[in-house]
C-alpha cells in the first residue's frame, strides 16, 4: 500500500522538473541567438533525461527482482526444499542474503534436531533406569521369596538379610546416581558458581574417599595452595572431583598412591588426579566418559559407570573441561579444567 | 549430518623418483557441530588435507564437498566467498596484521567482505576469549597465548560453520596452549561449530569427539 505523502513527493519532483525544464528554455531561447543550436542543446538535454528515467526504471527493476528472489527463497524454505537457482558463493547480494537466510535455516533446523535428539535421550535413559533397577529388584525378591519360605537355620537366615541389604544399598545408590544423571541429561540442575576456596573443595570431595584409601593403605596426598580461590560450583564440583577420586581408589591397587595437585593458570585451574592404579587402554580414553560404560576388566568391581560421566557433565556445564592421560599398568591423571575468571 | 565429505583425495609433488605422495586417497566425513582431530607426523599430509578442506590449495584428484557444494566446481571469485563466508582458520603462527590492533585485527574479515559487525556478538566473542582489556593493544604487546586468542576471534567473527585449526597450540608453551585451547573449544560448544584441528599432543586429542590418524598420506583409524 502507498503511504499518502508519497503521492505530494511525486508530485512535487514533477512540478520541479517542470519548473527547471521551463528555466531551461527561457535560458535558452534568450542566451542563444542560433536556432539549430538551440534545438541542439534542447536536445541533449531530453537525452540526458530519457537516460535518466531509463537507468531508474533499470534500478527498480533490480530491486524488484531482488526481493522476488529472497521471496522464493524464503517460500522454499518455509517448504522445506532448497531453494531453486541458488548460486552459493557468488560474489552478489541477492546471494549474500540468501545464504545468510540458508544459514539462518540450518540454525532453526538443527534446534528442532537438537530436540528430537534431547526426546530420545530422555527415552533411552528411563529404559537405561529400568535396566539397571531390574536386577538388584529381582535379587530383593528372590532373597525375601526365600526367607518367607524356606526354613532356615538361623545362621543362614542372618546371611540372606545381609545379602539383601547389599542389594537395597546398591539400589539407593543406584537411584542417587540415576537421579542425578536426570536432572543432569534434563539441564535441570542449577550451578551456583561463587568466588570459593578450591581446598575446601578438594577436602569435601577427599571425605569420601578417605576411609577407603585407608583400608586399601592407598597413600592420598594433595598439593593446593591453601588461600587459591577459583569461581566455580563447590558443592557441585565436589561431587565430580569425588567421582574421579572414588575412581582413583577404586582402581589402585594395595599400597599404592593418589595425588592431587593444583595448577593455576591464566585463563583456568587445573587439577591432576593421579593415581598409581591399572590404567585405561588408549582406545578407551573416550568411552570412559559415556553413561554406563564399564571395562571388561573391571567387571569384578562394584559401580554403575556412571562417575567420569557426571564428573564431565558438572565441568562442562561450569565451562570447564576434563582431559585424561593414562597408560595401562602405570596409572591414570585425569585433570579438571576449571574456567577461572 | 555431515558437513564436509572427501572422495578419494590425491596429491602429488614432483616427478617421478622425487615424487611425493601429499595426500595418497583420502576418504573422510566430518559431522556438522563435532571435534574432530586430525594426528600424524610431520610430512604426513595433515595440513594439505586440512588446506583442501578450507578451499585453500586444489588437489589433483578427488574431490570435497562441503555443504553439499563441490569446491572443484567453484570458480576462483567463488572459491574466495566460499573462504570467508564459510571457514575460519587459526594457524600455528598467528598470521595477525603486526600494524593493526586487536579490534581491528578481530574485524579484518568483515571489513573484507563488506559486512557490517555485529557489535553484540563482537562484545561476545571478545569476552569470552578474555580480550576485553586489549582492544587497543598491537599484536607485539600481546603475549603468545594472546596473539592466538585474537586469531581465534578473527576465526569467529564471521561466524563461518567451521573453524580450521592447523597446530594452534604449537607455538604455546604447554600451560598457555591448554589455556587457549579450552577456550577455543569453549567458543565453538558455545556457537555449534565444527572444529578440525591439526594437532601433536596426544591429550588435546583426547578431548576430540573423533580423531583421524594420518600416515603418509593415506588415514588409518
Amino acid at each position: 500500500m502507498r503511504r499518502p505523502h508519497t503521492r505530494w513527493v511525486q508530485l512535487l519532483f514533477l512540478l520541479l522538473a517542470a519548473a527547471l525544464l521551463a528555466a531551461l528554455g527561457l535560458l535558452l531561447w534568450r542566451a542563444v541567438p542560433n536556432g539549430q543550436v538551440r534545438l541542439g542543446l534542447l536536445g541533449i538535454c531530453g537525452g540526458l533525461f530519457l537516460l535518466a528515467f531509463l537507468w531508474r526504471q533499470y534500478q527498480r527493476r533490480q530491486v524488484v527482482r531482488f526481493a522476488d528472489e529472497l521471496c522464493q527463497t524464503l517460500d522454499a524454505l518455509m517448504a522445506g526444499r532448497q531453494p531453486e537457482g541458488y548460486q552459493p558463493y557468488e560474489d552478489t547480494l541477492t546471494a549474500k542474503v540468501q545464504g545468510k537466510l540458508l544459514q539462518y535455516d540450518g540454525i532453526v533446523r538443527e534446534g528442532r534436531r537438537q530436540s528430537q535428539q534431547d526426546k530420545q535421550t530422555l527415552q533411552e535413559l528411563v529404559s537405561d533406569i529400568s535396566h539397571q533397577v531390574k536386577t538388584p529388584i529381582a535379587n530383593i525378591q528372590m532373597f525375601a521369596g526365600i526367607l518367607q519360605r524356606r526354613r532356615l537355620t538361623e545362621e543362614k537366615r542372618a546371611e540372606f538379610w545381609g545379602m539383601m541389604e547389599g542389594q537395597i544399598n546398591k539400589l539407593d545408590f543406584l537411584l542417587q546416581s540415576l537421579i542425578k544423571m536426570s536432572r543432569l541429561e534434563t539441564g535441570t540442575f542449577a550451578i551456583h558458581p561463587e568466588n570459593a576456596l578450591l581446598s575446601n573443595t578438594i577436602a569435601q570431595a577427599l571425605s569420601g574417599v578417605w576411609s577407603k584409601a585407608e583400608g586399601k593403605r592407598i597413600q592420598l596426598s594433595v598439593d593446593c595452595g591453601g588461600s587459591l580461590a577459583v569461581r566455580h560450583d563447590p558443592k557441585w564440583t565436589a561431587e565430580a572431583l569425588g567421582n574421579i577420586l572414588d575412581n582413583a581408589v577404586k582402581y589402585t591397587p594395595e599400597g599404592g598412591r593418589v595425588t592431587v595437585t593444583v595448577h593455576p593458570w591464566q585463563f583456568y585451574t587445573r587439577i591432576d588426579i593421579t593415581d598409581t592404579g591399572i590404567g585405561i587402554a588408549q582406545a578407551h580414553h573416550h568411552d570412559v566418559f559415556q553413561r554406563f560404560y564399564r571395562a571388561q576388566e573391571v567387571a569384578a568391581e562394584e559401580g554403575v559407570g556412571l562417575g567420569l560421566y557426571l564428573a564431565n557433565g558438572i565441568i562442562t556445564r561450569q565451562n570447564g573441561y576434563i582431559s585424561l592421560q593414562s597408560k595401562p599398568g602405570r596409572g591414570t591423571t585425569v585433570s579438571v579444567h576449571l574456567l577461572s575468571t | 549430518m555431515e558437513i564436509v565429505t572427501v572422495r578419494g583425495l590425491k596429491k602429488y609433488y614432483g616427478k617421478g623418483e622425487n615424487q611425493v605422495k601429499a595426500l595418497d586417497g583420502i576418504d573422510l566425513t566430518i559431522e556438522q557441530g563435532k571435534f574432530t582431530a586430525i594426528i600424524g607426523a610431520s610430512g604426513s599430509g595433515k595440513t594439505t588435507l586440512l588446506n583442501m578442506i578450507g578451499g585453500m590449495d586444489t588437489p589433483d584428484a578427488g574431490e570435497v564437498i562441503v555443504d553439499g557444494v563441490s569446491l572443484s566446481g567453484l570458480k576462483e571469485k567463488q572459491l574466495a566467498v566460499f573462504r570467508r563466508s564459510k571457514v575460519g582458520v587459526v594457524y600455528q603462527n598467528f598470521h595477525l596484521v603486526p600494524t593493526l590492533t586487536v579490534q581491528e585485527n578481530i574485524l579484518f574479515p568483515l571489513s573484507l567482505a563488506g559486512c557490517a559487525p555485529d557489535t553484540a556478538f563482537f562484545g561476545e566473542i571478545v569476552h569470552l576469549l578474555r580480550l576485553d582489556g586489549r582492544l587497543g593493544a598491537y599484536p607485539h604487546e600481546l603475549s603468545g597465548g594472546g596473539q592466538q586468542r585474537t586469531a581465534i576471534a578473527r576465526a569467529l567473527i564471521a561466524k563461518p560453520a567451521m573453524i580450521l585449526a592447523d597446530e594452534p597450540t604449537g607455538n604455546l608453551d604447554t600451560r598457555s596452549g591448554q589455556d587457549v585451547l579450552g577456550l577455543l573449544k569453549l567458543s565453538v560448544e558455545t556457537y555449534r561449530q565444527t572444529l578440525v584441528m591439526i594437532t601433536h599432543n596426544l591429550e588435546i586429542a583426547q578431548m576430540a569427539d573423533r580423531v583421524v590418524r594420518i600416515e603418509d598420506g593415506r588415514i588409518l583409524e
